[in-house]
């Protein structure tokens, strides 16, 4: 189905676009306005968490327990070995076992396989994301649960095997696909698969797209892989684990991990009350994917959700967390997290696989959805697979050179203090940023305060084909809060000087998104607490020159960020760039 | 690539200790064990392994090893976590390990790593922590002679 793009995305926006009043006039007022400005063009948007109008049909698959020739057994010992003590499986003989839901039809249709992560052993956990397959199947996909049950537990070391194992149930996919009289036969597009992860195996989906190629054999039926794997979604997911395993190949540590995402669009959601994996991995892995040193050729989003916990992304793993993360009354009920994941499921592989590229607006937060609940805060981050950068901060320490050549930045009369080049790795004081990347910290006591971008012409001539301005913008945890304010909203504009005589109107970064202040959370044992997580703000450019046909972006010379919204803040700055 | 045959190896050995073993625990056992991490205990015995194991040595070499020891340790750890615990002896940091009813076992196979980690600190890491001590040492001697288990 083709759905064609809406010129403009800001006035999709409620005046609070993730966060919903409390009256529930208000709130019925707004849920009526966003679902009409959702559906906003022409062809209506549709809410990616109802079902879809395909008929949903069920299979299951696994080996035959009789049949030690059954090829739905598989070998894995040669990449983990020390299985549980609840296991029964011994690993090189461990099944192939898949829950799938598939629409009726001929097809073929893209494939998605989900898998989960540790949990204990005798628990089912592949039967969690059921809620998942039927409605992805409804639209118009085969979806599989994969049951890698017989690695969990007390275990560690496994996170190949985890990857490995996804791979061989893409191996009989492939089979399926082109075994004449199956009943998959011709109905899998294997150009389009794919793979969605929970914790370890958010990991694994990634360790799963790194072994698609780097352990593909042609030669060698178990590692014959090289699949078209074009998507990833990693629900709360770790990120390391494989660093230091043992490639059973050379002996020697796997090179190339944690694995750098690229050519496959990511996503990553996690919740601020994670009691499990409280450190957010998988901000890191988002933030190496598409790493800024190569041309753009996929996506990579996220979603930070308030109030969400690791397990009940799993509809059989409970509703608490090995550890339990304060304030425990601003965590949201399972209900209200797998409707926030089914929308993100669904629409992510929509975007993804079916190329409907519009649902980039959910990523983008310029839309929510009925299904959605309200009152809930959501922030966003999301990156185009074309985009140009202006300041990605990864150049060194000298904020004065911009990423794109002949690019200059300054700190307008000096009064951004601090205005510092940062590693956002930190995960406690001063910024508790908890990132794998570089950028720019500022602060400001005055209105005056200016962020000053210098353009050369050659950025500006690529506005024509890169017509949106995106950063990463976000308020920084402070312990005491002193420059933000706890519970309030941060903002601040934006101006473009077209030339030397034209200096457009400013726009507000509330306009296009909310910058909340981060949640205060308690840590867990192992680590956690307050993250200041970033929001991507996207300003069509066009909107700057809108009334004035004498205004021409190809002129751009300056972008200055204007802090005179607030009185004081204190905010990370990263990726500006110009994108589509 | 190592091949490692028709064995129920350490998961069948354990198989009549773990007869009792507990269901899925309610969440609040679970919050109690993620609080504290600790080693009470541990063992070392000789495993005479049903089939050779071939692996690569980290000079990338392929061996084959007919025995292994067993290193089991007692106490409380992050259990069926997401998030992992690192377990290293001195800067040795051990590939792979796995539960039993009241802790965790590894082998190893090559005798050289097993001398070298002598007098060694247990240790650990969850997440992005740093490095702890478990506050207990590494030694064969007590051990030896070895006890056999048969695989």
């Amino acid at each position: 189905m083709k759905i064609r793009e809406c010129p403009t995305l800001r006035h999709e926006l409620p005046v609070r676009p993730c966060q919903f009043p409390s009256s529930r006039r208000t709130a019925f007022a707004l849920l009526l306005m966003s679902v009409f400005l959702a559906q906003g063009c022409d062809e209506p948007l549709k809410d990616p968490a109802l079902p879809g109008k395909h008929t949903v049909l069920s299979w299951d698959y696994q080996p035959a327990p009789a049949n030690p020739a059954d090829p739905l057994w598989t070998d894995v010992s040669a990449y983990f070995n020390s299985p549980d003590g609840r296991v029964t499986y011994t690993m090189n003989h461990v099944p192939l076992h898949g829950i799938v839901r598939y629409p009726k039809g001929h097809g073929p249709f893209p494939l998605v396989l989900v898998v989960h992560g540790n949990h204990d052993p005798t628990v089912s956990s592949e039967q969690g994301y059921i809620y998942l397959l039927d409605l992805l199947a409804s639209h118009g996909f085969i979806a599989v649960s994969v049951d890698e049950n017989f690695l969990n537990g007390w275990t560690w070391g496994e996170m190949d095997a985890r990857a490995i194992v996804l791979l061989r149930h893409l191996q009989r996919w492939r089979t399926w696909n082109s075994t004449s009289g199956n009943t998959f036969y011709h109905k899998v597009d294997m150009n389009r698969i794919g793979l969605a992860g929970h914790s370890r195996g958010g990991e694994a989906v990634t360790i799963a797209w790194l072994f698609n190629t780097t352990l593909n054999s042609p030669g060698d039926p178990d590692h014959n892989f090289n699949f078209t794997l074009r998507s990833l979604f990693a629900i709360a997911p770790v990120d390391g684990q494989i660093v230091g395993d043992i490639n059973p190949h050379t002996g020697m540590p796997y090179t190339n991990v944690p694995a750098v995402i690229q050519n496959a669009d990511y996503f990553v959601m996690h919740g601020t009350h994670d009691g499990d994996v409280s450190d957010f991995e998988g901000y890191r892995a988002f933030d190496r994917a598409q790493p800024v040193s190569s041309p753009g050729t996929a996506t990579k989003s996220l979603l930070w959700v308030y109030g969400a916990i690791h397990n009940q992304w799993n509809t059989t793993w409970g509703t608490a967390d090995p550890c339990l993360v304060n304030p425990a009354g601003q965590i949201i009920s399972a209900t209200d997290e797998q409707s926030i994941g089914k929308a993100f499921f669904s629409g992510y592989f929509q975007m993804t696989l079916q190329h409907k590229h519009r649902y980039a607006r959910l990523f983008e937060g310029k839309v929510r959805f009925p299904s959605m609940p309200g009152g809930i805060t959501l922030l966003t981050q999301y990156q185009s697979e074309d985009r140009v950068f202006v300041d990605n901060y990864e150049q060194g320490p000298n904020l004065a050179t911009g990423s794109f050549p002949g690019v200059t930045n300054s700190n307008v009369s000096g009064l951004l203090n601090p205005y510092q080049h940062y590693t956002f790795s930190d995960d406690g004081p001063p910024f508790y940023l908890w990132e794998q990347t570089d950028g720019l910290v500022a602060s400001w006591n005055s209105t005056s305060a200016e962020y000053e971008i210098d353009v050369p012409p050659t950025l500006a001539a690529q506005i024509s084909t890169h017509p949106v301005l995106s950063l990463r913008v976000g308020q920084i945890f402070e312990s005491p809060a002193m420059k933000n304010t706890p519970g309030v909203n941060q903002d601040f504009s934006i101006v473009l000087e077209l030339g030397p005589s034209v200096v457009t109107n400013p726009l507000h970064a509330s306009a296009f998104n909310v910058l909340p202040y981060p949640v205060q959370t308690t840590p867990c044992p192992w680590g956690g607490g307050p993250k200041s997580v970033l929001q991507t703000v996207r300003i069509p450019l066009h909107e700057f020159v809108e009334h004035h046909h004498n205004w021409h972006l190809h002129n751009l010379s300056k972008i200055r960020l204007k802090f005179d919204q607030k009185p004081s803040g204190l905010v990370a700055i990263d990726d500006f760039q110009i994108a589509r | 690539m190592k091949r490692i045959s028709a064995f129920a190896l350490v998961s069948l050995s354990y198989c009549s200790l773990l007869a009792g073993f507990p269901p899925a625990q309610a969440q609040a056992n679970n919050r109690e064990k993620a609080a504290t991490v600790g080693l009470n205990s541990y063992e070392i015995v000789q495993l005479e392994l049903k089939s050779p194991v071939r692996l690569r040595d980290v000079g990338g070499k392929e061996q084959t090893y007919e025995r292994a020891y067993l290193v089991t340790l007692k106490g409380t750890f992050p259990r069926d976590q997401g998030i992992g615990m690192e377990l290293f002896i001195g800067d040795y940091r051990v590939p792979e390990y796995g539960g039993t009813k009241d802790g965790i076992y590894f082998r190893i196979y090559d005798e050289k790593i097993l001398n070298s980690l002598e007098g060694k600190d247990f240790r650990y890491r969850i997440g992005r922590t740093e490095i702890r001590s478990l506050e207990k040492r590494f030694s064969t001697r007590e051990a030896r002679p070895f006890k056999t288990q048969k695989e």
